[in-house]
C-alpha cells in the first residue's frame, strides 16, 4: 500500500512546488498575446535569438572537446591532482556569474593575463565580441558538462575498453568505438545541461561581452533590456526562451536516456 | 608458438609465482581455489597487468620483462573470453565479433563477412543482428567465443567460460566448447574453478594455489600422484574417455563402463571418484553393475587412508581404509575385482552428440 502523505511533508512539498511554477504561471497569464507574434519577429528578438542559439551551441561544441578530456583525465588517468582538478571544476558553478565575467576580464581583456598576449601576438581580442559570449558561456556551463561526463567514465566498466585493447584496437579506435558510444547517454545529459545553462547565461556575458545588439546581445541580456523600456516585450521574449529550452529538452530526451541495454 | 612465461607479479601482499610454458596445440586448464590468482596469470599473458620480474616471451619475443619491454595487449595475438563476456552492448553480435578483424586493420566489409563466415561455423549465424543484451548466458559464451577467435590469435585464453550459463545448457556448452578447444591450433588457456571442467577441456592441468603452481599434470597425473589436499579432494578422480551409446560407455583402451544416461551418444568421458569404488578379492555380486578386473600396480597410503592403483584398461585408482586393505592382504600384484554403482558415475559429452 502506498504511504499517506504526513502533513509535514505534504504542506512545505506543495508551497515548494507553487514557488517554482507560480512566476511560470503568473508570466503566462501577463503575456501580451495579441502582440506577441510582432514582438518575437522584431530585429531585436530576432537578432537576440540567433545570437543565443549560435554562442550557446559553439560554447557547448567547445565545452564538448575540451571538456570530455578533462572529464577522462580526471576519471581515469589517476595522474596527482586530479581530486584538486575535480573541485576546480567546481568553481565556476559556486561563485556568482558576473564575479566571473570580471575574471574572465582580467584574464582575457587586452590589459589581461593572458589576453594582452593573445592581443600582441595575434590581434586577438575577446572582450565584447561574440567570441566573447562564447568564451563566457563555455566557462560558466562546461563545469555542467564535465561532471555529468566524468561520472560516466567512472561508472564505466574497464573491462570493455580491455576486451577492445585485446582485439587489437588502438586506444584512439577503443576511445571512438567502444568508450564514446558507452557513455553517450551521460555525454548527452552533459551536453543538454551545458547547452541549456550557456543559453540562459546573463551575468558573465554582460560583464566580459558586454551587451551589444546583434553582437553580443544574447536573449537574457535583450529581456532585461526590454524590462526597462517595455515589460511586456520583456515577458514574450521570457516565454519564447522558456518554449525554446522546454522544446529542446523534450526533443532530446528520449535520444539520450534511452537505456543502452534495450535491444 | 612456444610460450613461456616465468614470472613473479606482486600486487600488495598477494603474489603471483609461475614457471610454465605453453605449446602450440596444448590445452591447459588452470584450477585452484578463489584467490589462488588464476584470472592474474590470464592477465598478465593477455597484457592486462604488467609482471613485477621475470618475463613472458611468446615465441622469439619478449613480451614483458618487468621494467622496459613490454607489448601491449593490442599487439599480442591473444583471443580473451573474459568471465562475464564483457560483449559491447552497443554493437550487434555481427559488428561484435568483426570488431577485432577492423581493429587489426581489416576493412569493414571485408570484416563483416569474416565474422559472418565464423558465426555460421560455430552454428550461431542466427544471432547476428542482435545486441548482446537479448542473448542468453550460453548464446553470450559462443558469441564471446567467437569474437575472440575472430582475429585468429595464437594464444587463446579463456576464464571461467562456463560460470554465467545455467545448469541446462552448461551440458551442451561443455561439449562444445571441449570440441572447438581440441580444433584449436594454438595455445590455449583456460581458467576454472570447476574440477572437472578442467579434467574435460585439457590434457595439461595447472593446479595454482595461494599464487603458486603446486602441481602441473596431466589428469591421470593428479589422479596418481596427488601433491595436496585440494588435488586429492577435487582433482584426484578416475577419468575414462572413449565413447557413448545406449547408455554403455566404451573406453578407449576397451573397458565398458554402464552408465546412468542412456541418451548419451558420441565422444564422451566418465568420471568416477576414487572414494566410490569398491575393491574386491573375488568378482563380486551385487547391485553394482560395474565390473573391473585389473592388477594391483602400486599402494599408496594417504593420510588415514589407502590409494589402491589398479592396472586396468585405462588405470584405476580406489581409496579404501587401511583395515579393508588389511583384510584384502593386497600387495602388487594381486588380481582384484573393482566395482561402482551407475550413480556414482557421472558422464559428460566431449563432443557433438550425434543419437
Amino acid at each position: 500500500m502506498r504511504p499517506r502523505a504526513p502533513w509535514f511533508l505534504a504542506v512545505p512539498g506543495a508551497i515548494a512546488l507553487l514557488l517554482l511554477v507560480a512566476p511560470l504561471i503568473a508570466l503566462v497569464l501577463r503575456a501580451p498575446w495579441g502582440s506577441m507574434l510582432d514582438i518575437i519577429s522584431s530585429p531585436i528578438a530576432v537578432d537576440a535569438l540567433r545570437l543565443s542559439m549560435l554562442t550557446a551551441t559553439l560554447a557547448t561544441v567547445l565545452a564538448t572537446l575540451l571538456g570530455v578530456p578533462l572529464a577522462w583525465l580526471i576519471a581515469r588517468s589517476g595522474l596527482p591532482g586530479t581530486g584538486i582538478a575535480r573541485s576546480l571544476v567546481l568553481v565556476p558553478l559556486l561563485i556568482p556569474p558576473v564575479v566571473s565575467g570580471v575574471a574572465l576580464l582580467n584574464a582575457f581583456g587586452r590589459r589581461g593575463t593572458l589576453g594582452q598576449f593573445l592581443y600582441d601576438h595575434f590581434g586577438v581580442q575577446l572582450p565584447f565580441t561574440t567570441a566573447g559570449v562564447v568564451l563566457a558561456e563555455a566557462f560558466v556551463a562546461m563545469p555542467f558538462l564535465v561532471i555529468a561526463v566524468e561520472g560516466g567514465f567512472r561508472s564505466l566498466n574497464t573491462q570493455y575498453e580491455e576486451a577492445a585493447a585485446t582485439l587489437g584496437a588502438s586506444s584512439w579506435t577503443t576511445f571512438r568505438r567502444v568508450t564514446l558510444p558507452l557513455i553517450a547517454p551521460a555525454l548527452g545529459a552533459g551536453m543538454v545541461l551545458c547547452w541549456a545553462r550557456a543559453l540562459g547565461e546573463f551575468g558573465a556575458t554582460i560583464t566580459f561581452a558586454g551587451n551589444f545588439p546583434g553582437v553580443t546581445q544574447t536573449m537574457p541580456l535583450a529581456v532585461y533590456q526590454a524590462l526597462e523600456s517595455d515589460p511586456s516585450v520583456a515577458i514574450a521574449l521570457s516565454l519564447l526562451l522558456i518554449a525554446i529550452c522546454v522544446a529542446v529538452l523534450i526533443a532530446l530526451r528520449g535520444r539520450f536516456i534511452r537505456p543502452l541495454a534495450a535491444p | 608458438m612456444t610460450i613461456t612465461a616465468q614470472f613473479t607479479l606482486e600486487r600488495g601482499a598477494f603474489a603471483l609465482d609461475v614457471d610454465l610454458t605453453l605449446r602450440d596445440g596444448e590445452v591447459t586448464a588452470v584450477v585452484g581455489p578463489n584467490g589462488a590468482g588464476k584470472t592474474t596469470l590470464l592477465r598478465a599473458l593477455a597484457g592486462l597487468e604488467r609482471v613485477t620480474s621475470g618475463g613472458i616471451r611468446m615465441g622469439e619475443l619478449l613480451v614483458d620483462d618487468g621494467s622496459g619491454v613490454f607489448v601491449s595487449p593490442q599487439r599480442r595475438s591473444c583471443g580473451y573470453v573474459f568471465q562475464d563476456y564483457v560483449l559491447f552492448p552497443h554493437l550487434s553480435v555481427l559488428e561484435n565479433v568483426a570488431f577485432g578483424p577492423r581493429s587489426r586493420g581489416m576493412p569493414r566489409r571485408q570484416a563483416r563477412a569474416e565474422a559472418g563466415r565464423l558465426l555460421l561455423q560455430l552454428g550461431i549465424s542466427g544471432l547476428a543482428s542482435r545486441k548482446p543484451a537479448a542473448l542468453s548466458g550460453g548464446q553470450a559464451q559462443r558469441v564471446a567465443l567467437a569474437r575472440a577467435l575472430a582475429s585468429a590469435p595464437s594464444l587463446l585464453l579463456l576464464d571461467e567460460p562456463l560460470s554465467a550459463a545455467d545448469i541446462a545448457t552448461k551440458r551442451e556448452l561443455r561439449a562444445g566448447l571441449v570440441e572447438r578447444l581440441r580444433d584449436f591450433k594454438g595455445c590455449c588457456v583456460v581458467v576454472t574453478h570447476d574440477p572437472i571442467d578442467a579434467l574435460l577441456f585439457a590434457e595439461r592441468v595447472i593446479v595454482l594455489e595461494d599464487g603458486k603452481v603446486v602441481q602441473d599434470d596431466s589428469p591421470a597425473g593428479l589422479a596418481a600422484h596427488p601433491r595436496t589436499g585440494y588435488v586429492a579432494a577435487l582433482l584426484s578422480l578416475n577419468l575414462i574417455r572413449g565413447v557413448a551409446a545406449a547408455g554403455v560407455l566404451t573406453a578407449d583402451g576397451g573397458l565398458e563402463v554402464q552408465i546412468a544416461d542412456q541418451s548419451l551418444a558420441g565422444p564422451a568421458a566418465a568420471v568416477v571418484r576414487p572414494e566410490s569404488i569398491s575393491v574386491h578379492p573375488q568378482s563380486p555380486h551385487g547391485s553394482a553393475r560395474n565390473v573391473w578386473s585389473g592388477v594391483v600396480s602400486l599402494i599408496q597410503p594417504w593420510e588415514d587412508q589407502v590409494r589402491v592403483h589398479v592396472d586396468a584398461q585405462p588405470p584405476m585408482i580406489a581409496t579404501i581404509t587401511a583395515q579393508a586393505q588389511a583384510q584384502l592382504a593386497l600387495e602388487p600384484g594381486s588380481r582384484v575385482w573393482l566395482s561402482a554403482k551407475a550413480v556414482d558415475i557421472r558422464a559428460y559429452a566431449l563432443g557433438p552428440e550425434h543419437g
